[in-house]
């Protein structure tokens, strides 16, 4: 059963991928989503098992990799941690198929897209029950590969063919820190696997653990879009919604959350990566929310809200909170699948209409989706008793009960972002259903609400919004759950859960709902009841210099492109043009022969004291030569490799000619 | 059993020789529409690429009966036949676990050779057809020779038939001139073994010696930085069969010579060399991927892309571990099925039907030929080391031997692992997607032969990357003896 898990959607994908023709497209919808909900219903069995009864299995397939010390196997591994956030990702995955029979039905490739979307499922899936850090890998290679086959899903649009190639580089540059610290973690534990590695760590130099930590954190912060590797995420918005929804909010930037909670006993060890865990979460989370401000695209603007939910997770996990850290993320996939279920429904009933600046008045038009809609907003911004609230603002106090420097600084930045959330949150509301009609009349006329198919997955999520946080938290987050067992690992000094239910002041923990309100209010206010205000304080010099600095994204992009992107390629350029092809190419040689030559040449002046110059000169080297080793120590020249460096300068200094005439 | 393994492709290549040409292949010229001319070529034509394509997958088999024969608990060469009457040199062959998979390697690829130029060579097919068949007799003899002066004879004895296949079936008016770089960059490159092959007396420094004069041999086949410059000219200006070859065989000439002169006879002066090698193979594969990443020919971009691999190996092999000289050799054997592949989408397949290799006149392939866009991906992924490819594996171990030497040289080396990225994916991005090129007519998609050719190149990277046991049974017991028997 727990192996049909993961080969149901691989199956989905086959068959709908290299056998579309034959399926065709109801045959293609029917087999995938058949499969995955197959496949959800399994997890659910599996949640009862391994989570409710707590047994954890382990499946082992036979050896991958034999070679000397090292030994990996094929090995799956379903418990706690695998479970839980299983269940998001299939309950996810399900509704999104079921959403792309509609949202795709006039696509001409609809079976290219339930094969990607089948796929990226089971590569998910194969990441969160690995029983290795290799077997892990493979679903992350994967949902990086599946992203960037999803993200060019419109394969001819200029703007997709970027998003997608920034995607899989950014994610790769990820993927080096992760694979150097498996090369870490191999040399210093002797193996790859999470049982030897985890039970190991308490004995191991805390300097080792603390590079092999910033290692993955590296990984982890590419997957799951934290600064400085956050930019191909807004950008990801190319794909088709369902894709935004499932990839980009619900699971694959998740991965890198999943990584980071895998490695809790190696994390605990490390408070230095912790700290540095901690604070650059909390600055994704409100670099992310000032940038999401100002954005005018739907989609975008639940992006950055994406990637400062991001942040708040990897603060979680900074401060040592695993398991509020996967309630946040579980939680977060439900409410922001929604949003972005919600947010397609819009664009596909109002003409693919994106720009939030002209649509408006759609509450009367769209009052399912509006409701949906708002639903995920309150869940996200964290109103008490929806899904969002219980880790949300669990984080917080958290946060503020570590009473360290980076739990301040955790809570006061985030507890500013969480004010920021309400703000563009419901400034999306009230620009898109609230305000004035400010869209061409034809769409007005044609839009509807959807069909069944989005309104089933919708109502859903809506619910899961609403309930799962509820329903779960005491199971999740309560204080002195033993839900996690041995898959979560919280060092005994760094729980701080008691201090921050029992002992933090009401001013505190009420703060960031506080904040909230206020956001949410002032939004509506201001976009709504008075937008003049908000013209005319943008009306001058340094509130527009303001504006493009968080609608530029604060210019990270401009800065790779400018600092990294051209000058990498003008520096294959030089490598491929000047020195392969001028200096140690073959015109670069002939010409530095040629050139040699000439230089000799001119020595031949003609004039009698010259060569009489020469002559002692060549005198005096002589008698150095003979008279060198009295003379000075010449033990250098036995070092056979200084001899190499010497005569490769040579080489060097008699090739300057030649570069020195081609200009 | 090795005997007969290299008189089959003589064999071959002597009963080629007796056939004569129809006279109607001068009126046919080497016409860039493949399937047009198939009607017209003549009967004799058909029967020699047939006896060719015929003897290659006879040696194919042989080679696989060897490596189904052979025993790999032994650290001594097995299927050793001598040659003792010959008095000037010592004619002995013998396999052993390191040199098994790169004969292996030869004969797969030689008939992937042949049927990736089967149908566009039509002038001088038989000098063609015999010359390939020789190259992988005499290959092989490299692989399998005990004798260091045989090795050094063979390793040499590649490059006036690779001179041969550039100059008579190439591309381009350059052709001539890259052919003349190949050859004199490698023949100079090799000149210094040949004068220190003489050298026995080994002490540590006339081992330093030997060590430098086979190591500039080798550094120039593989190729390293800084004697690279020939290899991306003569895969531009070679045909796709010469660039196969060059590619996934002639390169690892150099990986063995690696593994059997410099570690396995001066262990010393490897040991002592270690830095160097490790920064000269780093500066290669960044300089490699960095210059990779602006190519604007297609056949050159795979090229250079090869550098920054070998690289990769090159760092393995000097790991002095088990898993990074392991790891080399299976990155060896990976980049000995994916080149290939590469390069027959870009220079066959691509070229047969559009005649053009510079890519920005190359734009939304996947309009045409979806299959070959699949298979083109695969392989692009499989470039880049993704996770279930034979790549990932050799590139996973050979870093992961080479950090338990220096942390530093593993890191710097694992750019690689960004940068392949970056250009296998921008150059496919750019070929496949986008809207379809004016500068190109609509195209059929790959045929029936083309797919074979990149499928049967496809399983093995994936089964061995799944697999890939099935190689390291075999290798350990070498490997082991290679590092720890004195």
């Amino acid at each position: 059963m727990y192996l049909s898990i993961i080969i149901l959607p691989l199956l989905g994908s086959i068959v709908s991928g290299f056998m579309g023709r034959k399926v065709g497209v109801t045959g293609s919808l029917f087999i995938t989503c058949t499969c995955l909900i197959l496949s959800s219903v399994l997890m659910t069995v599996a949640f009862y098992e391994v989570g409710l009864c707590g047994s954890p299995v382990s499946i082992n397939l036979g050896s991958w990799i034999d070679s000397e010390i090292m030994s990996i196997s094929w090995e799956f591994y379903y418990d706690q941690l695998t479970v839980s956030l299983g269940l998001a990702v299939l309950y996810c995955s399900s509704l999104i198929h079921i959403y792309s029979i509609s949202y795709m039905s006039e696509d001409p490739h609809v079976q290219r897209f339930m094969s990607y979307l089948s796929a990226f499922t089971a590569g998910m899936l194969v990441l969160i029950s690995g029983g290795n850090y290799f077997v892990m890998f493979i679903g992350w290679e994967t949902i990086g590969v599946v992203s960037y086959l999803l993200i060019n899903f419109y394969f001819t649009r200029i703007q997709a063919n970027k998003a997608s190639i920034l995607a899989l580089t950014m994610n790769r540059v990820g993927d080096m820190g992760l694979s150097i610290g498996f090369f870490a973690i191999f040399s210093l534990f002797g193996s790859l696997n999470y049982s030897t590695i985890f039970s190991l760590s308490p004995y191991m130099n805390e300097t080792a653990i603390t590079i092999i930590s910033l290692l993955l954190f590296m990984g982890a912060m590419a997957k799951s879009a934290n600064i400085p590797f956050h930019s191909w995420l807004p950008g990801s918005m190319e794909a088709p919604t369902p894709v935004s929804a499932l990839l980009h909010a619900a699971t694959l930037v998740t991965a890198g959350i999943y990584l980071l909670l895998r490695s809790s006993p190696i994390l605990e060890y490390s408070s230095t990566a912790l700290l540095v865990i901690t604070l650059i979460g909390a600055t994704t989370a409100f670099f992310a929310a000032t940038s999401g401000l100002v954005q005018n695209d739907l989609k975008r603007i639940i992006a950055f809200s994406t990637i400062s939910q991001l942040g708040y997770m990897v603060m979680a996990v900074g401060l040592s909170q695993y398991n509020v850290a996967l309630m946040h993320t579980v939680n977060h996939a439900f409410f922001k699948a929604l949003l972005f279920l919600g947010a397609g429904a819009v664009i596909h009933s109002f003409a693919d209409q994106q720009d939030i600046r002209k649509m408006g008045g759609l509450i009367k038009f769209l009052p399912f989706t509006y409701s949906v809609m708002l639903v995920g907003s309150l869940s996200l911004l964290a109103t008490p008793f929806l899904t969002g609230f219980y880790s949300k603002d669990l984080i917080l106090e958290l946060a503020f009960g570590q009473y360290t420097f980076s739990g301040f600084y955790a809570y006061i930045l985030g507890t500013i972002t969480a004010g920021i959330t309400a703000f563009y949150s419901f400034r999306l509301i009230s620009l898109v259903f609230l305000t004035v009609p400010n869209g061409p009349k034809f769409n007005y006329l044609h839009s509807h609400e959807s069909n069944l198919a989005i309104i089933i997955p919708l109502v859903i999520l809506a619910l899961f919004s609403i309930l799962f946080g509820f329903v779960f938290s005491d199971l999740f987050v309560g204080v002195g759950s033993d839900f996690f067992g041995n898959s979560l690992f919280i060092h005994p000094n760094n729980i701080s859960i008691i201090e921050a239910e029992f002992s933090l002041n009401l001013i505190i923990k009420l703060l960031p709902v506080i904040l909230s309100l206020i956001g949410s209010v002032l939004a509506i206010y201001l976009y709504h009841n008075n937008p003049e205000f908000i013209n005319q304080l943008t009306d001058n010099s340094i509130s527009k210099k303001i504006y493009g600095f968080l609608n530029g994204k604060y210019y990270f992009d401009v800065i790779y492109n400018h600092y990294f992107i051209s000058k990498g390629l003008l520096l294959g350029y030089t490598i491929s043009k000047e020195l392969w092809g001028f200096v140690l190419g073959p015109y670069g040689l002939s010409t530095a022969f040629t050139n040699t030559g000439k230089n000799i040449a001119k020595l031949d002046t003609g004039i009698v004291t010259t060569y009489a110059l020469y002559i002692t000169l060549g005198l005096l080297s002589l008698l150095f030569v003979v008279f060198a080793p009295i003379l000075i120590d010449v033990s250098m020249l036995s070092e056979f490799r200084l001899v190499i460096i010497y005569l490769a300068s040579i080489i060097l200094v008699l090739s300057f000619p030649s570069l020195n005439n081609k200009n | 059993m090795i005997t007969l393994l290299l008189l089959i492709p003589i064999i071959g290549s002597l009963i080629l020789l007796f056939i004569p040409e129809t006279s109607t292949s001068v009126a046919i010229q080497q016409a860039g529409g493949a399937g047009a001319s198939g009607s017209v070529i003549g009967g004799n034509q058909i029967k020699m690429k047939k006896i060719a394509l015929i003897t290659s997958l006879l040696n194919l088999f042989v080679s696989l009966f060897i490596w189904f024969q052979f025993d790999s608990n032994q650290t001594q060469y097995q299927f050793v036949s001598e040659f003792n009457q010959l008095n000037f040199c010592h004619l002995n062959f013998g396999i052993d676990g390191i040199s098994l998979y790169f004969v292996l390697l030869t004969t797969f690829v030689t008939p992937v050779a042949l049927l990736s130029n089967y149908t566009n060579i039509t002038n001088n097919l038989k000098t063609f057809l015999i010359s390939f068949l020789l190259l992988e007799s005499l290959q092989i003899c490299a692989f399998v020779s005990l004798d260091l002066l045989l090795f050094y004879i063979f390793f040499e004895s590649v490059l006036p038939i690779l001179f041969i296949i550039i100059v008579l079936f190439g591309h381009g008016n350059d052709r001539f001139r890259s052919a003349l770089l190949l050859f004199l960059y490698t023949l100079a490159g090799s000149l210094p073994i040949f004068q220190l092959i003489s050298l026995y007396e080994i002490s540590l420094e006339s081992q330093k010696i030997l060590w430098l004069g086979f190591f500039i041999a080798f550094a120039v086949k593989t190729p390293l930085y800084p004697f690279i410059i020939w290899l991306p000219k003569a895969h531009a200006d070679s045909p796709l069969a010469g660039s196969i070859i060059l590619a996934a065989t002639i390169l690892k000439l150099a990986t063995y010579g690696y593994l059997r002169v410099l570690i396995n006879f001066l262990p010393d002066a490897t040991n002592y060399f270690n830095p160097l090698v490790q920064t000269i193979a780093v500066i290669a594969i960044i300089y490699a991927s960095f210059s990779t990443i602006i190519q604007q020919d297609t056949k050159r971009l795979i090229a250079y892309s090869s550098i920054s691999h070998m690289g990769v190996v090159v760092l393995g092999l000097f790991s002095n571990t088990i898993q990074g000289i392991e790891g080399a050799i299976l990155l060896a054997l990976a980049h000995g099925f994916v080149s290939p592949a590469l390069f027959i989408c870009v220079g066959g397949i691509i070229y047969d039907r559009t005649g053009k290799r510079i890519i920005n006149y190359i734009r939304g392939l996947a309009t045409y030929m979806p299959v070959f866009t699949i298979i083109f991906f695969i392989f692009t992924l499989c470039n880049t080391g993704i996770p279930l490819s034979l790549n990932f594996l050799g590139e996973q171990l050979s870093l992961i031997g080479i950090w338990q030497q220096n942390p530093i040289i593993a890191s710097l080396g694992a750019t690689g692992i960004v940068l392949s990225a970056c250009y296998s994916i921008f150059l496919y991005n750019r070929l496949s997607y986008g809207d379809y090129s004016p500068h190109m007519q609509p195209v059929k998609d790959i045929t029936r032969r083309e797919y074979y050719l990149l499928i049967s190149l496809l399983i093995p990277t994936i089964a061995f990357g799944i697999l890939p046991n099935v190689l390291l049974t075999s290798l350990h017991t070498s490997v082991s003896a290679l590092l720890y028997a004195c």
